[in-house]
């Protein structure tokens, strides 16, 4: 039994594995094809969609700030999952139960439908700007669509349940004793927090920022409906140039590059993470 | 619950001869490539029914995007997934290019020679079957003197209220180049237009990314007036929404929908036979009605309701449109949507 374990692991790992052959890694190997051909009528190899795309100064000030983007909208979606965990880790398992259910809720509806609700909830003449207008608060709208600071706040939202889930899951690993030892030794509530909770519950916050980075710097919709046409990101990018002037090729290395980017910082904080745990065992 | 063998070869018998019948009562199908939203459903309810009547063939619709239907086509030309297809201004002439088209049999055509000779397509690919047009959409119950020209859009009184887009989309395109000939400029020289687009900045309440967007910014009261395709208006219009159309004095920009044979059909014949009933004034007819509202492209069709917003008849519309020449600037357009990215921000 033993000794078959791995292979009949392997086996019904297949069909999976095929999917994930034919449904993914087969159309990236496409785009790398087109990303690396002079145009779509046939294949010329060349590389001037690359250079075009690493030596043009505009294109990667939209990667950058694609990037920034990400950081920011983690940080934030970090920053509001932490309370939403830390009442998760004292509640019994009924209060844990509701909770999972409130954070799932959203997740029932879909995205682009999420996105919409956003729209009407910033708009100059949506709930916000109406209800702040009738009880005089403000004489004119606030700008909010179509701004960062209204995108980053739809994406917090949205991308929340993804940080919420792994970090309540890891501080409900934390031994209690843990935390009554440090109250009982005299530490404030915010030491506490800082020194024992807070590094305990970092795997499961590393990998909701993974999730929410790699998601909320590639939201196509909510980044181009509630950021609009004037905040460009790469996702956009790459849509003008596809679908808006057919430079396909270009739209290709345009995404690879982008991909890759991405990699490289889920890779780089996988990297840093696991140190930084194997310090933390020992 | 169990599925037993016995019920699963039933279940699997059953659906099987389901599929097999009505292909071997009907052996002929074509499958036509439209346009998401009011032109899939108007092909639907219009086209389906009379393709099933005249040529006793089944018709399947698929709303896609122009530059999503060139790359199916390119991924298999020799085995289409599509025998006719309605096409765009920009992404024909990649079609075109691409080779993926078939030429038009215009000797078997009975209702080609309604067609004014501008609305044939000039290599040969096929007739317009429709007509979309770009003006001025605005609020009328915030903005009380109807806008007459693209000028009015720089009204300071407008400030904060106009919404534009980019020339990634067709509308986009259009209005840089209307912007820029009114001041000088040319479809080959937007300069003019880039440095009025500047100057208009301080008016612009909405960048959104694309004519929907834009639309929807519209109809949620970000901004009050914006161009903006015509359809768009009219199907806001028909919802009951604040919004109207004016024709700039410049004249009315046009675009054409051209139906065109794919290369390699299986049906060929079939296939022509689609693209001339597409512009038979009956299946206009159809579609010109609510609630399709299509612009017609033949010109015996009468105009009815939104449609007489944009002119008196077919030939009336024709007369105050302009026809952007798409091939003379469809290379520079990548430029152009860079520099707007890069020089129309805040």
């Amino acid at each position: 039994m033993r000794a078959g374990g791995a292979v009949s692991g392997y086996l019904s790992a297949a069909p999976l594995a095929l999917l994930f052959t034919v449904a993914y890694l087969v159309p990236v190997v496409i785009l790398v094809i087109i990303s690396l051909s002079a145009s779509t009528s046939g294949f010329n190899f060349t590389l001037v969609h690359y250079v075009a795309a690493l030596t043009n100064g505009f294109n990667l000030g939209i990667l950058f700030d694609t990037l920034v983007l990400g950081l920011q909208v983690s940080f934030a979606t970090m920053l509001a999952a932490y309370p939403i965990g830390l009442l998760f880790m004292r509640c019994g398992p009924r209060g844990r139960a509701i909770i999972v259910f409130l954070i799932l809720l959203p997740m029932l509806t879909n995205t682009v439908v999420r996105t919409f609700a956003w729209m009407i909830i910033l708009g100059r003449e949506g709930v916000i700007n109406i209800s702040l207008m009738s009880i005089g608060w403000i004489e004119e709208p606030l700008r909010m669509l179509y701004t960062r600071t209204g995108l980053i706040v739809a994406l917090v939202q949205i991308f929340l349940p993804l940080m919420a889930l792994p970090i309540n899951a890891s501080l409900a690993r934390i031994n209690d004793n843990l935390v009554k030892a440090a109250e009982g030794l005299g530490a404030s509530r915010f030491y506490v927090f800082r020194t024992v909770i807070l590094p305990l519950s970092l795997p499961g916050a590393i990998a909701g920022f993974l999730l929410t980075f790699a998601g909320s710097s590639t939201a196509f919709v909510s980044q181009t409906l509630v950021g609009g046409g004037r905040q460009i990101f790469m996702p956009l990018l790459i849509y003008q140039q596809a679908i808006g002037v057919q430079k396909w090729n270009a739209a290709a290395a345009l995404s690879i590059v982008f991909a890759i980017s991405i990699l490289v910082i889920v890779f780089a904080m996988n990297r840093y993470s696991r140190k930084y745990l194997r310090g933390m065992d020992a | 619950m169990q599925i037993d063998r016995r019920t699963m070869l039933g279940i699997l018998a059953g659906s099987a001869m389901a599929g097999a019948f009505p292909a071997m009562a009907q052996s002929k199908e074509v499958f036509i490539a439209t346009y998401p939203g009011s032109v899939d459903e108007g092909f639907k309810a219009v086209v389906g029914p009379q393709i099933r009547q005249k040529f006793g063939a089944t018709s399947a619709f698929s709303p896609m995007l122009n530059t999503d239907l060139i790359g199916r086509i390119q991924a298999s030309r020799n085995n289409p997934p599509f025998d006719v297809a309605i096409w765009d201004n920009g992404p024909i002439i990649t079609a075109k290019q691409d080779g993926l088209l078939e030429k038009f049999l215009e000797s078997g055509s009975p209702n080609y020679a309604d067609m004014p000779a501008n609305l044939r397509d000039p290599d040969g690919f096929g007739p317009a079957m429709a007509l979309t047009s770009i003006g001025i959409a605005y609020n009328p119950k915030k903005i009380k003197t109807p806008p007459t020209s693209w000028n009015d859009l720089w009204n300071p009184e407008y400030k904060g209220r106009v919404g534009i887009v980019g020339p990634a989309s067709t509308l986009g395109t259009t209005f840089l180049i209307e912007v820029a000939k009114l001041r000088g400029g040319s479809e080959t020289n937007v300069e003019p237009g880039f440095a009025a687009l500047k100057e208009l900045v301080a008016n612009v309440g909405a960048i959104p990314p694309n004519p929907g967007a834009l639309t929807t910014a519209l109809s949620q009261g970000q901004v009050d007036i914006a161009p903006n395709f015509f359809n768009n208006v009219a199907a806001l219009k028909a919802r009951g929404a604040d919004i109207a159309f004016a024709v700039p004095s410049s004249g009315l920009p046009l675009q054409t929908v051209t139906a065109a044979a794919i290369k390699n059909s299986r049906n060929p014949e079939l296939a022509q036979k689609v693209v001339d009933l597409l512009i038979d004034p009956v299946v206009q007819a159809q579609l010109e009605a609510a609630p399709w509202i299509m612009m017609p492209a033949n010109p015996k069709v009468a105009l009815t309701g939104f449609n007489r917003d944009v002119g008196a008849t077919v030939g009336d519309v024709l007369k105050r449109g302009i026809f952007l020449d798409w091939t003379k600037f469809i290379a520079s357009r990548p430029s152009w949507v860079e520099r707007f990215n890069r020089e129309i921000r805040v």
